[in-house]
């Protein structure tokens, strides 16, 4: 104890030096080197998460502008469906089903003995239906053959119902009683489809 | 020659304290350097992940900005009017594309003799096509025989008679139920028109 008290003496300027520079260390990495290292660390946690926060956010990007992508899509198909497929109002739907109806009957030897048509529309549809229901008289092959030829033809003509039947007795005839639709667009069934192009 | 010390402080090994004071000191200056060192490190480090993260910051800004802007132009209300009429649409498409050639062939082919069918109503629903059929029979067997025919042709599957009844003529009138498969089972004569009488 005694020899290094002398040591310590004798090199006091050294030691001295020695003490000094090993304090400057400490207070070099207890003040600034370690409240740094918590500041990068603190920064890298943000960067991280600014970086998972735009990825979120590129993500939401993505699938907003794909479901406006799928809207706009949606839009155009539905927009071609009301506009090129479906009769543009009741005039466009009695034209494509009155008179072709008849005429197809006709061209199949069966006898249209009833006809009866009325509009309507659901709540909760933009759509409108013209419902008719027809009765036809004749030879099951020529129903059959009516049947054909109506669900192949271009116009939008839905067949609801079929309802088969013997005649009367009176003859060999059967009895076809139809249940048909065709859809148009309106909002009010009654102010027809002028607001069509503004609603579309 | 005098090889004892008889000094009353004796020596200490001088060379030794100074190597050990020279390591110390070199290796405080050593600490102090990597410190230093270490301490500009970390403060360019701290540079530029805090203009990383603050880019990053701006950029997910940007885009949510972006985004509302988007969300505005879509509108649930509307995207709810429009899915509505998107399945309005395909439920009437649906409608339209029922082949009832393919479905009387079916019929034909598979209706015994002493049953007559006399009303076909398609039912499209979200799980599916739906068929509501009415049937007279002679007998109950006969009806039995028809919907395990219909089944066996795999284009119908559970289908039930939901109610049978006799009439005054002595027939069997039935109310079948079933859900329609697909029509394709028919292939080879669904693309084909009836024939000719």
């Amino acid at each position: 104890m005694e020899m290094i008290k002398r040591v310590l003496a004798e090199k006091r300027l050294a030691v001295t030096l020695v003490v000094v520079g090993l304090g400057i260390d400490v207070g070099l990495y207890g003040l600034a080197v370690y409240p740094w290292s918590l500041k990068v660390a603190n920064a890298e946690t943000r960067a991280a998460a600014a970086a998972v926060d735009r990825e979120a956010a590129m993500q939401a990007f993505e699938y907003a502008r794909q479901t406006l992508d799928g809207k706009t899509q949606a839009d155009d198909e539905l927009r071609k469906f009301y506009l090129e497929i479906l009769p543009r109002d009741l005039a466009g739907a009695r034209g494509i089903t009155f008179a072709r109806l008849a005429e197809l009957a006709s061209a199949n030897s069966l006898v249209m003995e009833r006809r009866s048509a009325s509009p309507d529309r659901d709540e909760e549809s933009r759509l409108a239906r013209l419902r008719i229901t027809m009765l036809l008289k004749g030879d099951y092959r020529d129903m059959r053959r009516f049947i054909y030829e109506l669900e192949t033809a271009p116009e939008f003509i839905v067949i609801e119902e079929v309802v088969l039947s013997q005649g009367d007795g009176t003859d060999e005839a059967e009895v076809l009683n139809l249940g048909l639709a065709t859809y148009f667009w309106s909002e009010d069934i009654d102010g027809g489809a002028e607001a069509e192009d503004d609603a579309l | 020659m005098l090889t004892t010390n008889l000094s009353t402080r004796p020596f200490y090994n001088e060379r030794a304290v100074h190597v050990v004071l020279t390591i110390l000191g070199l290796g405080a200056v050593a600490v102090m350097a990597t410190g230093t060192v270490r301490l500009v490190e970390l403060s360019q480090a701290n540079t530029e992940l805090t203009v990383v993260a603050q880019e990053a910051e701006r950029e997910a800004t940007r885009i949510a900005a972006e985004i509302v802007v988007l969300e505005r132009d879509i509108g649930d209300a509307e995207i709810e009017v429009l899915r509505g009429a998107a399945e309005e649409a395909n439920r009437l498409i649906d409608q339209r594309v029922f082949s009832w050639t393919e479905f009387f062939n079916i019929i034909e082919r598979t209706l015994p003799a002493n049953v007559m069918l006399t009303a076909v109503r398609p039912n499209p629903t979200d799980d599916g096509t739906y068929l509501e059929l009415s049937v007279m029979g002679r007998g109950v067997a006969d009806i039995d025989e028809f919907i395990e025919r219909l089944e066996a042709t795999g284009a119908f599957v559970d289908v039930l008679a939901r109610q049978e009844e006799l009439t005054d003529d002595g027939m069997y009138r039935a109310q079948l139920f079933g859900q329609l498969l697909s029509l394709d089972v028919s292939v080879e004569t669904a693309a084909e028109p009836p024939a000719e009488s």
